[in-house]
């Protein structure tokens, strides 16, 4: 389980983060959505350690993460990993070698167990037999599923996805949704989704929060979102331009 | 949180000087803080350096890739380099009819200066910024973020190797280097200058000792650290995107031209005054 | 081309490229100032463009040419100080020898490498990023040689700025030296100067001009070639640069030896 308790995160005098509290249980789906800027992805890095909060309290699996170090980070993220919105492969190891990185580093095991696991974890983002491909060579949605099956090579209990189906086609997007949700069920993990992409949302979402002008706005269910009484939620909801918005 | 303290009028004359202190103060601050920000970076990679476990793999990558690539360089710049000093030593020891010597003082400051400093400049000014171009564009498009993500260091695993690999590198080539241009020199010489090899040979015998040969090791594997800690840290430090690659790779280039001789000024003034306590004493 | 050594092999082929690109430039540029003669608003727009080129690139230069030509004046006199220690055992004539290294070698090829890297990457950068995204051949379309309108004022300006900052160079590099000198060796600047001019002669200063001039003129030729060579997007780019700075570095260094050879051999 991961909480959030009144964090507060600024950069120089853009105040991003005012407080916000959150609560993540096990084995759910959540959605973090709001507009463009106000702190999605700020409130997922700070579980990887990317980013270092200015005031309040982090925990995860009971302990308090806020304070740790580069080195005490190191464990957290085998168990909390994160998907990039840029795939992020390291262009010069290879589709296989990129998926097998994490293991070389931090498992004991023998090459042919690697590339066993290897081709489970591409077989498992619909990407099997593309091991020895170079990042180059492959499409953008091909590269992101790829950073999906490395991202999970280490079975993480929490899986982080920043913008996953942003600037992808209809039919990416919904391969994406699908796999988010497979990887829910099949390695029972816990996801925070960053998002703006409402159609992600309805497929896929167990629990919806809204960040907006650095708080929540709206923490529940994603069949609840165009009937709360919250009008900022319901214009962001609808993609209507006006409402009370401030833009 | 607010801040309700009032705070009282600093008088102009104060404010005003403060002003010009400033302006002249600001290029040397912003020096002084990125020597310091450099620093802390070497420190970084000392303090990952120590660990038991190397990447290995990695360093022979980077020896391949970088290395293998400028031996050719090295030898056409120490051929003609050589020959260079040959000539110009050569005029002037003949107004002192010393030409004799033009063996012993052409090896002897090609081993000393000229070549490692050649080395670095020539090498250490490219691998620098291909190495900044390389880590910059890992940054910019997150990688170096989804490393630490995975749980693997960074510096650990990028920059620690390529210091292994580019202080080798700069051992190898500057002896490469030092070899050919004293061979060149020789072959200079004797065509055009009219001392003979075995004239030439024998008083750099007599006047290049060991501890000319290894401050020039020295030398070089400064160079190295100096080329991997600027190429490394403009490499890790680029935020935004392609173009920030490029300003930075300029940064390189420049800081390692003049920090290179910066580098080499100092280390010339420590080994003198080494080989005047030690060496000399005896 | 994919790798940096490939050049090596095409040598004869890159080689003929670049003298056609040499004799062109120099084509264009007699083009240019007889088009100049023919009206006054034409020689203003040529100058202009050829100060402003002048401007750009001396900008970029003169701190990093004059700080590393500082270090290089004093390092000249600790290392001349060693070895005149040890091979006449007296430091009298190191004010000579250090003077003569500086004007006839330090002060142009100090400054040649340090504008190669910055201002001959700074071209090739410009240049070849105009390649890829077809502005050269979108110009050849509307009749503007981009050897004319692209070359011409960056050869000028670099020649101009490697003459006038090798110049510099020397007095700057000779300064540093004077202060170590007295400060190490406890030569005043007077005996110094008197010393330093006893050893150079004029033609050493027409030989620093003269390297100066070849290669202010190498520069911005290998540069432009290899913007125009440029092929592959973004990373075409970073390599055209590093080929063209280390390329630079390496004709200036093989022709200051021929140069220097062909002095002692007339002068």
């Amino acid at each position: 389980m991961i909480v959030f308790r009144d964090l507060y995160k600024s950069f120089g005098t853009k105040h991003v983060l005012r407080g916000i509290n959150l609560t993540v249980h096990e084995g759910e789906t959540l959605f973090i959505i709001g507009a463009s800027g106000t702190g999605k992805s700020v409130t997922i890095k700070h579980l990887v350690g990317l980013l270092k909060p200015d005031a309040g309290e982090i925990w995860l699996d009971g302990e308090e993460i806020t304070h740790y170090d580069e080195r005490q980070f190191m464990n957290v993220r085998k168990k909390c990993s994160m998907v990039f919105q840029n795939p992020a492969l390291f262009d010069s190891l290879s589709v296989g070698e990129n998926v097998a990185f994490p293991l070389r580093r931090h498992t004991k095991l023998s090459d042919a167990e690697i590339r066993e696991r290897v081709g489970e974890n591409l077989a498992l983002v619909n990407m099997a037999g593309s091991g020895d491909a170079m990042p180059h060579e492959i499409s953008g949605s091909m590269a992101k599923r790829v950073s999906l099956a490395r991202s999970i090579a280490l079975r993480p209990k929490y899986l982080l996805y920043d913008e996953p189906t942003t600037g992808a086609d209809p039919i990416t997007a919904n391969t994406l949704n699908a796999l988010i949700k497979d990887m829910a069920r099949k390695l029972k993990v816990t996801s925070i989704v960053v998002s703006h992409d409402m159609e992600s949302v309805r497929q896929v979402a167990d629990r919806v929060a809204m960040l907006y002008q650095g708080n929540f706005i709206y923490d529940g269910k994603p069949s609840e979102l165009s009937t709360t009484d919250n009008g900022f939620v319901r214009q962001f909801v609808s993609g209507s331009a006006e409402g009370p918005m401030a833009d | 949180m607010e801040q309700a303290l009032s705070r009282p009028e600093t008088p102009a004359w104060i404010s005003r000087s403060a002003a010009l202190v400033d302006a002249f103060w600001r290029p040397f601050a912003g020096f002084l803080d990125e020597l310091g920000r450099l620093l802390r970076f070497l420190g970084e990679v000392l303090r990952a350096g120590r660990s038991r476990h190397q990447y290995w793999d990695v360093v022979r990558y980077q020896l391949y890739q970088v290395g293998w690539q400028s031996v050719p360089i090295a030898i056409l710049a120490g051929v003609f380099v050589g020959g260079i000093f040959a000539i110009q030593i050569y005029e002037n020891l003949f107004q002192f009819g010393a030409t004799a010597m033009l063996g012993g003082i052409s090896a002897s400051i090609t081993v000393r200066e000229v070549g490692p400093l050649m080395i670095a400049l020539l090498l250490g000014g490219r691998i620098g910024a291909f190495t900044t171009a390389e880590l910059g564009t890992m940054n910019v498009t997150d990688q170096i973020d989804a490393m630490r993500c995975l749980a693997t260091d960074p510096i650990k695993y990028l920059v620690v190797p390529r210091y292994y690999a580019l202080i080798l590198m700069s051992w190898v080539l500057t002896v490469i280097g030092i070899v050919i241009g004293v061979l060149g020199a020789s072959v200079v010489s004797w065509f055009i200058c009219n001392v003979n090899f075995y004239l030439f040979f024998s008083n750099v015998a007599s006047l290049v000792d060991l501890y000319s040969f290894l401050s020039g090791l020295v030398k070089s594997m400064c160079f190295g650290v100096l080329v991997s800690t600027v190429s490394c840290y403009y490499g890790f430090h680029t935020h935004g995107g392609a173009e920030d690659v490029g300003r930075n790779v300029n940064k390189t280039v420049v800081v390692l031209g003049i920090g290179i001789l910066a580098l080499d000024y100092v280390l010339a003034i420590l080994n003198d005054a080494i080989y005047a306590a030690f060496v000399a004493a005896r | 081309m994919h790798s940096i050594a490939a050049p090596f092999l095409d040598f004869g082929r890159v080689l003929g490229q670049m003298l056609r690109l040499y004799v062109e430039s120099l084509a264009y540029l007699a083009v240019t100032i007889k088009e100049m003669a023919m009206s006054r608003k034409r020689r203003l727009a040529v100058y202009s463009s050829w100060m402003e080129q002048i401007y750009w690139i001396g900008n970029k230069s003169v701190s990093i040419v004059l700080s590393t030509i500082a270090f290089v004046g004093m390092i000249s006199i600790v290392e001349m100080s060693y070895q005149m220690n040890r091979v006449l055992h007296s430091t009298d004539f190191v004010p000579g020898f250090a003077a003569l290294i500086i004007f006839r070698e330090f002060a142009s090829v100090i400054p040649a490498s340090m504008m190669a890297g910055k201002v001959g990457a700074g071209i090739t950068a410009e240049v070849g990023s105009m390649q890829i995204t077809e502005q050269i051949d979108a110009m050849r379309l509307i009749s503007l040689n981009p050897v004319k309108y692209l070359v011409v004022p960056r050869f000028v300006a670099c020649t101009v700025s490697l003459v006038l900052l090798s110049s510099i160079a020397s007095l700057v590099a000779f300064a540093t030296a004077m202060a170590v000198t007295s400060h190490k060796l406890g030569i005043s600047p007077e005996m110094f100067i008197n010393t330093a001019l006893f050893f150079i002669k004029p033609e050493d200063i027409w030989i620093n001009l003269f390297k100066a001039f070849v290669f202010g003129q190498i520069i911005p030729i290998i540069a432009a070639h290899y913007g125009f060579h440029t092929r592959g997007g973004a990373e075409g780019v970073g390599l055209a640069c590093t080929k063209s700075v280390v390329y630079s570095g390496l004709v200036i260094v093989i022709l200051d030896f021929y140069i220097t050879w062909a002095a002692t051999v007339f002068l």
